[in-house]
């Protein structure tokens, strides 16, 4: 899958999700239209409820839209399959979640060579993992399981794993919600590292203030809708809206 | 199937080690249960037919076409000497016991002039040399209690109604080949147990010599009795005994046409093992099911990140699966060494059946025979296989529901639990 020309990755035009609990409707976003470009290092923020983790599920092709269209590097996701969302998982997004995730019988090496391995990589599986650990500082515990690490190594290996194959874009769901601020620190200096070096896209949802303090860009919801939307230039903020 | 699949399945079974452990025991149970209890009824069974087809039917047995309907003294097979010679060069056969059979009266020598002490007997002429091999009917005498010329073994029962005793005499009476009245005098050489109930109820065994004497039957035989080496070849032994020419009008009969009682009970052996079989299947299969549902309600979250990653269902289905089988193999690899190894060592201990229910009878009557309740089991490798492949099926088919049931969840949906 390829982005747009114009380098857009995600384009939302008046998205609305609406959950249904027995007889009650939950309008989860309401409208919502943005485009995301290429390189970006975006927060989305807001309350809980405001719609973040359902924004970062629908771009994820995880959940489906109500209303509205959402395209995702030029795919409206509303008309692929469900394998082809799958495959677009597999192939061109990288997910971090918030507790961590990683499967607990595998090496870190093993869980984010597992990732490659579903990707259909042969070739040079095992030293690409262990490159993946060593951007993130992490080849001393390459043959660690999850419980023998720390909770921030083993979001640095769910971040390993989630670019080990250099998807365009990353979707984090509260990646530093567990971890105290060293912790949080590095991990996020390494993933803003690869934003930098390598160009991948990262999309967060959090209400963590120093993950807002690296965003370069941060979308602000309030009740399902973007309440503003702010691009952060050299030290100056700018409010888009 | 992918390598880290295998890997995954494996190391899954180590993430609740009691479960695992409870189900492996269950699965080994079964499969122990399954290897060593069919050894045993293997040995109880195989022990019966040799019984059976041992001393009196033999693995084909030839007599007058009419024989069988009448049981008639003059009923009897000519130029014995011939067919003998004739069957002894057949290469299929391994022994010949021709048979002399008659009912008589029987009483105690010393009191024969008491006819009301007179008991039905009946008179098994033979060849003594032969019966002492293994599985004839004298197999069980010492080399000083073989009868010789004039003198008769007698079964336990006959004997103790009679009163006799060994080195006491025996008084007969009887018809001949042609109808006239006969009787004579032997001495009891010994009194003999026989798993064959009519001998022991009613036998007395003399030489075929001897037997032939008294029923004016010269080089004359009711019954020929063949063994060739293995009873289950016995369509093949009767193939080939067909082609000698002595046996023109007589009839040749295997086992299974001549006890078919043994062949019901033959029947009865392979539903039992189906039944047994059956018991291991489903005991495996709900063991399985419980131990697959179980770990894959508590991985909901693991195998709903997984999908979000990317992970096609078959890949889910396929860890599901394989863990489930690892599972079941552990157990029916356990249950096999287990139940070999007890089946070899009472192989050759051998068990006490009917001790084991507390009884002091060592036999148990079928028909007219006494089968031994000294059992000696028979491992055999296909009651392995059978429940390696049962069980191995099995795991697959029970963790089928839990694999489907994992590989449709929603991604998002299952990390939330």
């Amino acid at each position: 899958m390829e982005a747009t020309t114009n380098g857009i990755l995600v384009k939302a035009q008046a998205v609305t999700k609406v959950y249904h609990t027995d007889e009650v409707a939950t309008h989860a976003l309401r409208g919502v239209s943005t485009e995301i470009t290429a390189g970006e290092f975006l927060a989305v923020v807001g309350p809980s409820g405001s719609g973040k983790t359902t924004l970062l599920n629908l771009i994820g092709a995880l959940d489906a839209v109500t209303e509205g269209r959402l395209e995702v590097m030029g795919k409206d996701v509303a008309t692929m399959s469900k394998r082809q969302r799958a495959d677009m998982r597999l192939h061109s997004l990288g997910f971090v979640f918030q507790a961590y995730n990683l499967f607990p019988v595998l090496t870190a090496q093993e869980n984010v060579e597992f990732v490659l391995e579903l990707q259909g990589i042969s070739e040079r599986r095992s030293e690409r993992a262990r490159e993946a650990l060593d951007q993130l500082g992490l080849l001393e515990f390459a043959d660690r399981r999850p419980t023998q690490m720390s909770g921030g190594q083993q979001q640095r290996v769910a971040v390993a794993r989630a670019i080990a194959s250099r998807p365009r874009l990353v979707l984090a769901d509260e990646p530093s919600a567990n971890l105290d601020g060293e912790n949080a620190r590095i991990l996020l200096d390494m993933m803003h590292d690869l934003n930098v070096r390598e160009g991948i896209t990262f999309i967060f949802s959090t209400h963590d203030p120093r993950v807002i303090a690296y965003a370069r860009r941060v979308i602000t919801l309030v009740d399902g809708r973007i309440d503003t939307d702010v691009v952060k230039k050299q030290d100056t903020d700018v409010n888009k809206e | 199937m992918k390598w880290s699949t295998i890997r995954m399945g494996w190391r899954n079974l180590g993430r609740n080690r009691k479960r695992t452990l409870l189900a492996v025991g269950a699965i080994g149970l079964g499969q122990f249960t399954l290897v060593f209890v069919n050894s045993l009824m293997a040995g109880f069974f195989l022990d019966a037919l040799d019984t059976v087809t041992g001393p009196m039917v033999g693995h084909v047995q030839i007599h007058h076409a009419d024989w069988r309907e009448e049981r008639a003294v003059d009923l009897y097979l000519e130029n014995l000497s011939e067919t003998r010679e004739a069957l002894q060069t057949l290469p299929e056969v391994e022994k010949v016991s021709p048979r002399i059979y008659t009912a008589v009266l029987a009483a105690s020598g010393e009191k024969s002039d008491t006819p009301a002490l007179a008991d039905p007997g009946f008179i098994v002429g033979l060849d003594m040399a032969l019966e002492r091999d293994r599985g004839g009917l004298l197999e069980t005498l010492s080399d000083e209690q073989v009868p010789g010329d004039g003198e008769v073994a007698m079964g336990r029962v006959l004997a103790n109604r009679l009163g006799v005793e060994a080195g006491e005499l025996l008084a007969v009476i009887g018809q001949d080949a042609d109808g006239f009245p006969v009787s004579d005098l032997f001495t009891v050489k010994a009194v003999i147990d026989s798993n064959v109930e009519l001998v022991r109820s009613m036998g007395i065994l003399m030489s075929l010599e001897n037997a032939g004497e008294l029923l004016v039957m010269p080089d004359l035989a009711h019954e020929i009795i063949v063994h060739g080496a293995d009873f289950r070849d016995a369509d093949a032994l009767r193939a080939a005994i067909a082609d000698v020419v002595a046996l023109d009008a007589a009839e040749a009969l295997t086992w299974r046409e001549a006890a078919p009682e043994i062949v019901r009970f033959i029947e009865m052996k392979d539903w039992f093992d189906f039944i047994f079989l059956a018991i291991v299947f489903v005991a495996a299969a709900a063991g399985i099911a419980n131990t697959a549902m179980m770990s894959t309600f508590e991985r909901r979250h693991e195998f709903g990140m997984l999908l979000a990653v990317g992970a096609r269902p078959r890949r889910i289905i396929g860890m599901v699966l394989v863990e489930s089988v690892l599972l079941g193999l552990i157990g029916v690899l356990i249950g096999s060494i287990a139940g070999t190894a007890v089946a070899l060592i009472t192989s050759q201990t051998g068990i006490n059946y009917a001790a084991l229910g507390g009884s002091e009878v060592d036999a148990v009557a079928y028909g007219n025979y006494s089968i031994p309740l000294f059992v000696y089991p028979r491992f055999e490798l296909r009651h392995v296989v059978y429940g390696l492949v049962a069980v191995t099926f099995t795991s697959a088919l029970a963790a089928l529901w839990p694999a489907a049931l994992a590989a449709r969840l929603e991604p998002m949906e299952a990390m939330r639990t």
